[in-house]
């Protein structure tokens, strides 16, 4: 599964229509930051993509030690 | 009478023999406070009327003939995301100022109370909780005793800054990816982050539940334990808290390392750092004969997990602010919480996939070692304000990857106490010593064994 391209512009258009979809006001000065900081997330998250990992594998959001 | 340099069980002692007043213990440290926090910037507030209400209470204890418990009038305190009865509790944020008192104290707090200890006041922290530098915006940055231009390291900077200094023996901070065994290891003492749900959260303001824990720091390894024991046991207010009996650690401290199998690991935690840095896991892996080095598979997707994990859970925490006030929020985690709380619900779902993946795995390393040895950091505290490092010929943002080698046992929720290395360099370092989930006692062992040899201490910082 592809996580889709990681350019600022494909980003800028997430973080603009994701905002509105969450009633987010967003300052146009915080916009550069936060797009930067969603991208350096999403190639973290690119390093998780894992062809292994199936519809068995559970989430952990209930995590025992 | 010298509290300052005197540690948590031998304060309890002379005080339970009648030797020194809790009342005149009280006395000496808030003067301590008064006189030398300005030059940390450690604390935000100081409980001085209950402070004194409650070693008042341990004296009279005393004096009837009971027992006030280990740390009878031991003074600590707290970073300020735990609650204090009658205190607002303020996270780290400006926000917060104006937010309704706490109706009662956190679990942990009070456990220590249960031990006899008395609370003085609460401890700076990146906003939050989001950082690993205690560079607060709003309520200034936490100083490195060792070195005052320097860091504290966070994001339990105030909890790690006032033990160093002497202020208090001990002090409670919450580790997310590594914001005890980060200023711990930067300003010098022992730190330990216990396993996933060993301690009670409840009454300490969550940043990323499925990855914050809480725990204690001190200046010896009898006093990080001691604490440790006082505050186990199972709580129902939390979600997380393990139903575990209490397993103390201290009876077990005086048998060493002896019958371990440790080892340093390697891979991901022998990337990028400072020679003191390796120089620091090398003095400690050599007093242990601990020459083999083991890979923790999955190191560096664990890392990414916690990153990713941290980012979005931590950004939806705060949507209701961001929403409100983004400009109010301090401006070094603003764009990040934003990023998150935007981010592809897919990203965190994957995180949390891989978590469960990754944990099962890397545990197998525990069927060969009982312990390994890792860097807490890649390099000893950074000037205030660094913006960047370069590292193994690497320039790379410094804040975050202070949390480099600490993030990746976050996520696998494994216990650690960062023992300390003083010498190497002009300032101090930590290496984690790390071991299987429930294993705590593992960590206090070795940690007092180094301690015992003088491979590693914890003394007040020189100019204090």
């Amino acid at each position: 599964m592809s996580v889709g391209p990681l350019t600022p512009e494909a980003l800028g258009e997430w973080v603009d229509r994701t905002a509105a979809a969450l009633d987010l006001p967003l300052d146009p000065a915080h916009r550069p930051g936060v797009i930067a900081n969603l991208q350096r997330l999403g190639e973290l998250a690119v390093s998780l993509e894992d062809p292994a990992l199936g519809v068995a594998d559970e989430s952990a959001s209930v995590f025992r030690a | 009478m010298s509290p300052g340099a005197t540690g948590a069980l031998e304060i309890g002692r002379r005080i339970r023999a009648g030797e020194w007043s809790a009342q005149a213990v009280m006395d000496a440290t808030l003067s301590r406070i008064e006189r030398d926090d300005r030059r940390i910037n450690a604390f935000t507030s100081v409980l001085r009327a209950r402070a004194f209400q409650e070693a008042a209470e341990v004296d009279a204890a005393v004096a009837r003939g009971l027992d006030p418990g280990p740390l009878a009038g031991v003074p600590f305190a707290v970073k300020n995301l735990f609650d204090l009865a009658g205190e607002v509790t303020l996270a780290g944020s400006a926000s917060r100022r104006s937010a309704a008192p706490a109706p009662r104290d956190a679990a942990a707090v009070l456990r220590l109370r249960a031990a006899g200890a008395v609370p003085v006041g609460a401890l700076n922290m990146d906003a939050y909780a989001y950082g690993f530098t205690t560079e607060n915006s709003h309520y200034g940055p936490t100083r490195n005793p060792h070195d005052l231009t320097r860091i504290a390291g966070g994001s339990s900077g105030g909890s790690a800054a006032a033990v160093a200094a002497g202020l208090v023996p001990l002090s409670l901070g919450s580790d997310t990816n590594g914001s005890i065994r980060v200023p711990a290891a930067l300003c010098g003492i022992f730190g330990l982050k216990p396993t996933y749900g060993r301690l009670s959260r409840a009454g300490a303001h969550l940043f990323v539940g499925s990855l914050d824990h809480i725990g204690p720091f001190a200046r010896s390894v009898a006093d990080l334990a001691a604490a440790y024991d006082a505050m186990q046991g199972p709580d129902d207010s939390d979600a997380a808290c393990a139903s575990r009996a209490v397993e103390p650690a201290s009876p077990h401290l005086a048998r060493g390392a002896e019958g371990l199998r440790i080892a340093v690991a390697g891979g991901w935690f022998g990337g990028p750092m400072q020679a003191e840095a390796r120089i620091a896991v090398e003095r400690v892996a050599a007093a242990l004969g601990a020459g083999a080095e083991v890979d923790v598979p999955g190191a560096a997707r664990a890392r990414a997990s916690a990153f990713v994990m941290t980012a979005i859970e931590g950004g939806l925490l705060h949507l209701p602010e961001l929403r409100r006030d983004a400009a109010g929020i301090d401006p070094l985690i603003r764009d990040r919480l934003l990023a998150g709380a935007l981010a592809p619900a897919h990203w965190l779902w994957q995180a949390y996939r891989v978590r469960r993946q990754v944990a099962s795995a890397a545990r197998a390393v525990f069927r060969a070692w009982d312990v390994l040895l890792a860097p807490a950091t890649p390099l000893s505290a950074p000037t205030i304000g660094t913006e960047w490092v370069t590292l193994g010929g690497e320039r790379m943002l410094a804040r975050p990857n202070l949390g480099l080698y600490t993030q990746p046992v976050s996520l696998l929720g494994w216990p650690v106490v960062v023992v300390p290395v003083h010498g190497i360099g002009a300032l101090p370092l930590g290496v984690q010593v790390i071991a299987a989930p429930w294993r705590e006692d593992l960590c206090l062992r070795v940690a007092a064994h180094l301690e015992s040899l003088g491979v590693a201490s914890a003394p007040v910082a020189g100019a204090f």
